[in-house]
């Protein structure tokens, strides 16, 4: 399977989205990570006239610059007009993806690792 | 020349077709969004080649002062598009003269007249310097929407569907340098058709 090279930290996702052209797939991304730090790849090009797709950080949905449709963060389907378009949903792996988790508690406003579990 | 008549002219180049820059002109859902001087646009009526409107707008020199304004707009022929709008009580008649330089790029003459008899002529010299401060502002905030239009038209997108899905076939369409049709397609909860006097306003 082809993959392309995108961006070189997730962590520059926190709280800022990347609009990129790639000539390879013909059409516009934005790579954004939403509230509960996902990573999503969709098109960034608004089905209704062609506008810029932003993510908005506050509301946690997809919105056109030029006309303020909104767009599922999902699978790109326009929530606020019933269009037949749609912002294409790419995959993508997050490469190496080896970020070991850790439980851990909080108590008295202390965080505590739990080594054993 | 009428005395009573203040002439400004404007004239820009941009590197998308006169097709593209004519759309942005028909296209009413992006006022409010894009233009910071625009706090709420109403369609009231629209059929074939002319419009009628009412824009809230806000002054760039007193962004305090809002006013309302009644816009009559008519696609007069191919080249000239035709405003008459109403705004602080002086009669407005803008001319937009689009000329095509190549099949790419367009040339765009904007031709402002205000009709300032009596009291009205107090405003001439405030309207000779907010005019060129509004006209370059909006000129600013539309520049992306005619850029990107004609780089998406140049990828075969189609309105309301998107590009195609076959990547190869996200390619400039044959019909690209057909005239745009009036008016524009708004979908049925578009927000320019919520006022109670619009034409298109089911709940009204």
């Amino acid at each position: 399977m082809e993959k392309i090279f995108l961006i070189t930290r997730t962590n520059l996702l926190k709280d800022k989205y990347f609009i990129k052209f790639i000539e390879e797939i013909k059409d516009e991304i934005i790579i954004f990570s939403d509230k509960n730090n996902d990573i999503r790849i969709l098109s960034s090009i608004c089905p209704h006239f062609g506008g810029e797709i932003y993510f908005d950080y506050k509301n946690d949905v997809l919105r056109c610059k030029w006309h303020g449709w909104k767009f599922s963060k999902h699978n790109g389907v326009c929530t606020s007009h019933p269009i037949k378009g749609e912002l294409k949903n790419y995959n993508f792996d997050v490469i190496p993806n080896n970020l070991k988790k850790f439980n851990f508690d909080i108590n008295d406003d202390r965080i505590y690792l739990k080594l054993n579990e | 020349m009428n005395k009573n008549i203040l002439e400004l002219n404007f004239i820009k180049k941009i590197n998308c077709s006169k097709e593209v820059a004519f759309w942005n002109y028909w296209d009413h859902e992006h006022l409010d969004i894009v233009h910071d001087g625009y706090q709420k646009s109403d369609v009231l009526y629209d059929k074939k080649n002319f419009l009628f409107r009412v824009d809230q707008i806000k002054i760039p020199l007193v962004p305090f002062l809002k006013f309302m304004t009644p816009i009559f707009m008519v696609q007069d022929n191919d080249d000239d598009l035709l405003v008459y709008a109403i705004q602080m009580g002086v009669l407005s008649k803008t001319t937009i003269t689009i000329t095509s330089k190549s099949e790419k790029s367009c040339q765009i003459k904007m031709n402002y007249k205000f009709y300032l008899n009596g009291w009205r002529k107090i405003l001439r010299p405030f309207l000779k310097k907010l005019i060129p401060k509004w006209n370059e502002r909006v000129w600013q905030e539309d520049i992306n929407l005619k850029l990107r239009r004609q780089k998406v038209k140049d990828m075969g997108f189609k309105d309301f569907i998107g590009l195609n899905d076959d990547r190869e076939k996200r390619v400039a369409q044959d019909n690209q340098t057909e005239n745009i049709i009036l008016p524009i397609p708004r979908p049925t909860n578009s927000t320019r058709d919520l006022h109670p006097f619009s034409i298109k306003n089911k709940n009204k």
